[in-house]
């Protein structure tokens, strides 16, 4: 991938991306973690850190951050411990967030980005569990908290800083959430806050090897903001240099209406976390057996289903769109048989069924999709008769054929009717008939659109062709 | 009558409650009127009125329904760091001063469903931290023999209560010696199990990595039998262990057959309790425990890095004591005493200073503790330590406990940094002073040590006085 250079500088990134586990329960309780529910209806002693209320490990949340792990080529640690970080905040009820900070769950993985030329991996350096704090809102009458998200089962994924342009930056995001969607580790949704992405940035002038101060934007929450953020970031950060100034390592933020990063505090001044052990919590013991039953039930990556989508002849451009979430993409893999040629069954995937999966309408079954597919690689059916099958299906019952049928759809496949038709023609069109004599034989083709026009565009194209020409011999 | 419902044990009474020969009501009445004087300011709650609506349901009880309530009829009383739903949870605090959890202990529940009858929320130092019971925001607890002088703490008002008649069995908790230091102050017993094997969900935390529920009585009999009921697996707290279901009871007809027991230097122990220890059938040789002298500096380190941890909450946002000022610093500052203060900036130096190496290598002296631990339980079935230094100091003078860096509690400590059971019992008297001495066991010795406890137990009490030498 291309680097996006500024004046000469080019801009080294990495990304710490909090993800929410998509578990029923709490991390750490067994209140519900649904999203949008009344203020503090979600709570209990144990998520509001009351006192001996201590917290019970969800082993859920430790098989969807194993899974995360294995989908991100992480090597999952056989023990790994919960420490405690302090900060007081009102959104924080102990004073303390459990996280893992001496002993992650995962280290080591990576991701490759593909632009269809060459290949980029982005490192991995750990994944470590966590919970989520609560969210505060201003109102006239002051700080509103609401501790519904508290104790939400979080992971955190941290990049080495192996990025080099905006656009990479968004194409890791991207992977990695759609990633994370087929995993089922989360739904991933960036404007629910369960995808919620911090960039770390700094620059250097092209070939430097060593890496200068960075700044941290924090909570950037859509993938185009994350572009626009690092752009912007860039401009700012390479302006000081040339300006003859110096780039202090700070924590910032992304203004969505400036278009620009501000400043929220400085690095240095950031607290003292106070590390402990987690000791209400024991180690968690994830050995190679329990890893391997989790690796045995992960589902493909998008990445390999879009692999085995070129080996089918299908375009990286309609792969992209059948793996687009998890269902897109289980939708198409059971349409595949081997009646249907797979490349047909993309394009009417892709046309037809793709854009109406996205508002949930009722679509029709794979199976239907593959059978009028079928239909249609076998000449049976028209792509037009298709389309409409496809739009008729879906509500109804019956099978494809039987629609077919009921339509009238079929192709007209009957040589008889066809030299029926033909003589009809040559009848109304004395002239083309003429034509043809003299040697023009591009006229023939008036002579067979007057057939199609006649069955309605549903005579078997070859074989009225065919038939044109045996009348001409 | 009264009085000789005063004289029973639990392992006696809650029989007699069983077998309806007396009424848990007639029981209860016995103690409440003297709990209710609270003449050693043992209790912070006392509970009348739940107490007599306990007893006279467990009055109303069919023979067959009673046959399984081990603590049938027993009045206990409760540390107040303990949740007790629906009853107020001070913890000693002016943070917690108004505190009534909507939730229970698992212990709490336990006995409830053994049958015992909770009388009163016990005294305690601030948050249990501290060593002699002065700390309390609500009054200095009174040891029932000398009421000039400390009960011990932090459990103070459990130790008291028992020793006072108040109750027959207690809750305490432990920390660094908490039960165990005020049961041997107050003269009665306490039992500090093995880490995990009673459930904290609900005990008010101070340092979750070291702390246990333990039962305090009059004899380690009544230990055993309140430890048969709170011990075991608890889905609610992920330390606890899974027992392997034994029953926890001390047969009359106990030897030491067998039996290694090693005796620390300076048990202050006349030679003839090992001749008399021999006699039932024990091997006693001397020995010391590992690494003693690094205890009190560890458990300082640890623990006071836990409490600073555990003790983050009291914020005043959502429950509990909150300053006119508006401010989580005011909070604290107002509603934590000077101890708590105290420990707090401890645990905050421990673990920011040098980037918390404090912290981090007193872990690993506390592996290498449990390392050389497991070596010498190789070596003996049972240690005989003292339990401190000193008998129950002046009121006067507590300070010398109160500030104790001199390490009197590191044999106590011992236990907790190792996670191994540990009892205490009273052997004896110095200068008309309760004097204790502690037996430790290795993991999940519980009924090794209560065995050799009560066999110890019986050696004390036919020789009172003539065993332990007075130079203590």
């Amino acid at each position: 991938m291309s680097n996006t250079l500024y004046k000469g500088y080019e801009p080294v990134i990495g990304a710490e991306v909090h993800v929410e586990l998509k578990t029923a329960e709490k991390a750490f309780c067994s209140c519900s973690t649904a999203y949008g529910n009344e203020p503090n209806r979600n709570c209990c002693p144990i998520c509001l850190g009351m006192p001996g209320a201590i917290p019970c490990l969800n082993g859920e949340a430790v098989s969807l951050a194993v899974r995360a792990g294995l989908a991100l080529n992480c090597r999952i640690s056989e023990i790994s411990y919960f420490d405690r970080k302090h900060y007081f905040y009102p959104d924080l009820p102990k004073g303390y967030q459990i996280t893992q900070f001496y002993s992650p769950l995962c280290l080591d993985g990576y991701v490759t980005l593909s632009d269809g030329e060459k290949d980029k991996k982005i490192r991995i350096r750990e994944i470590h569990m966590e919970e989520d704090a609560g969210k505060l809102s201003y109102s006239e009458n002051g700080v509103n908290i609401d501790n519904n998200r508290c104790g939400v089962p979080l992971i955190e994924i941290v990049t080495e800083p192996d990025m080099r342009s905006a656009d990479e930056t968004m194409a890791f995001v991207n992977e990695l959430r759609s990633r994370l969607l087929f995993a089922g580790v989360s739904d991933c949704k960036m404007n629910e806050g369960s995808l919620r992405c911090d960039v770390n940035i700094s620059v250097r002038k092209e070939g430097e090897n060593t890496l200068r101060a960075r700044c941290e934007i924090k909570n950037i929450n859509s993938v185009n903001f994350i572009g626009r953020a690092i752009e912007s970031e860039l401009k700012r950060q390479v302006d000081i240099i040339e300006n003859g100034g110096k780039i202090e390592c700070e924590t910032r933020r992304f203004s969505e209406s400036s278009g620009k990063t501000e400043r929220m505090r400085s690095k240095e001044s950031c607290s003292d976390y106070r590390y402990i052990r987690e000791p209400d919590i024991p180690p968690i013991l994830t050995d190679k057996e329990y890893v391997e039953r989790i690796r045995a039930e992960m589902p493909r990556m998008p990445g390999e289903i879009k692999a085995s989508m070129r080996k089918f002849g299908i375009s990286d451009g309609n792969a992209g769109i059948i793996c687009t979430s998890p269902e897109t993409a289980a939708y198409f893999e059971s349409a595949i048989s081997d009646k249907s040629d797979a490349l047909t069954l993309s394009n009417l995937f892709v046309s037809e069924v793709f854009p109406k999966m996205k508002d949930s309408k009722s679509i029709l079954s794979p199976e239907k999709l593959s059978e009028i597919s079928a239909m249609y690689s076998a000449g049976e059916i028209n792509i037009v008769s298709a389309k409409k099958l496809i739009a008729s299906v879906s509500n109804s019952g019956n099978s494809p054929r039987e629609i077919a049928e009921k339509m009238n759809l079929f192709m007209i496949r009957d040589a008889e009717t066809i030299r029926t038709l033909i003589i009809k023609a040559a009848k109304s069109l004395p002239e083309a008939v003429r034509e043809v004599k003299k040697g023009k034989l591009g006229a023939k083709k008036v002579i067979v659109g007057y057939v199609m026009r006649e069955t309605g565009g549903k005579a078997d194209p070859v074989l009225a062709n065919r038939e044109v020409d045996r009348f001409f011999e | 009558m009264s009085d000789d419902i005063l004289k029973l044990s639990a392992t006696e009474l809650s029989c007699a409650v069983r077998e309806r020969r007396l009424g848990a009501l007639e029981v209860l009445k016995a103690y409440i009127k003297r709990a209710e004087k609270n003449k050693y300011n043992s209790f912070i709650t006392i509970c009348s009125e739940e107490a007599e609506m306990t007893a006279s349901r467990i009055d109303c009880m069919s023979k067959s329904e009673l046959v399984n309530l081990p603590l049938a009829g027993i009045p206990i009383s409760i540390k107040d760091n303990i949740c007790t739903k629906g009853i107020k949870t001070t913890c000693a605090s002016r943070m917690l001063e108004n505190f009534i959890p909507s939730y229970s202990a698992s212990v709490y529940e336990k006995i409830l469903a053994a049958g015992a009858v909770p009388i009163g929320k016990t005294n305690m130092d601030e948050f249990a931290i501290g060593a002699d019971g002065t700390t309390s925001a609500f009054g200095m607890t009174l040891n029932p023999h000398d009421t000039e002088r400390s009960p011990g703490g932090s459990s103070s008002g459990s130790a008291a209560s028992v020793a006072a008649g108040e109750a027959l069995l207690s809750l305490g908790s432990d920390t660094g010696g908490s039960a165990r230091l005020p049961a041997a102050f107050c003269g009665v017993s306490a039992l500090k199990p093995t880490y995990g094997s009673v459930s904290r969900f609900g005990l008010t935390g101070l340092a979750p990595s070291l702390e246990q529920i333990c039962p305090i009585s009059r004899d380690i009999r009544d230990c055993a039998l309140l430890y048969s009921v709170i011990c075991g697996k608890d889905e609610r707290d992920m330390t606890t262990l899974y027992s392997q279901g034994k029953k926890y009871g001390v047969s009359d007809t106990e030897t030491l057959k067998g039996m290694r027991i090693g005796s620390i230097p300076g048990l202050g122990c006349d030679k003839r309790l090992f001749a008399l220890l021999e006699e039932s059938g024990a091997n006693v040789s001397e020995t010391r425990l590992p690494m003693i002298d690094t205890i009190p500096e560890i458990y300082y380190a640890i623990s006071s890095a836990e409490a600073s941890s555990t003790l983050a909450r009291y914020d005043g946002l959502r429950y509990g004591f909150s300053s006119a000022m508006g401010t989580v610093e005011g909070t604290r500052n107002e509603g934590f005493g000077t101890k708590v203060k105290e420990r707090l900036a401890q645990g905050a130096y421990v673990l920011t200073y040098d980037n918390g190496k404090i912290y981090v290598s007193a872990l690993e002296v506390q592996r290498r503790l449990r390392k050389n631990t497991d070596y010498l339980f190789e070596k003996f079935d049972i240690i005989l330590t003292p339990v401190s230094d000193i008998t129950a100091p002046s009121l006067n003078d507590t300070r010398r406990i109160g500030e104790d860096t001199t390490g009197s509690d590191k044999f106590t400590a011992y236990a907790n940094l190792t996670g191994i059971p540990a009892v205490v019992i009273p052997s004896g008297d110095k200068n008309k002073l309760p004097v204790g001495i502690q037996l430790t066991a290795k993991h999940g010795e519980e009924e090794k040590l209560c065995r050799t406890a009560y066999a110890l137990e019986r050696i004390f009490k036919t020789h009172q006085n003539n065993i332990m030498s007075t130079d203590v």
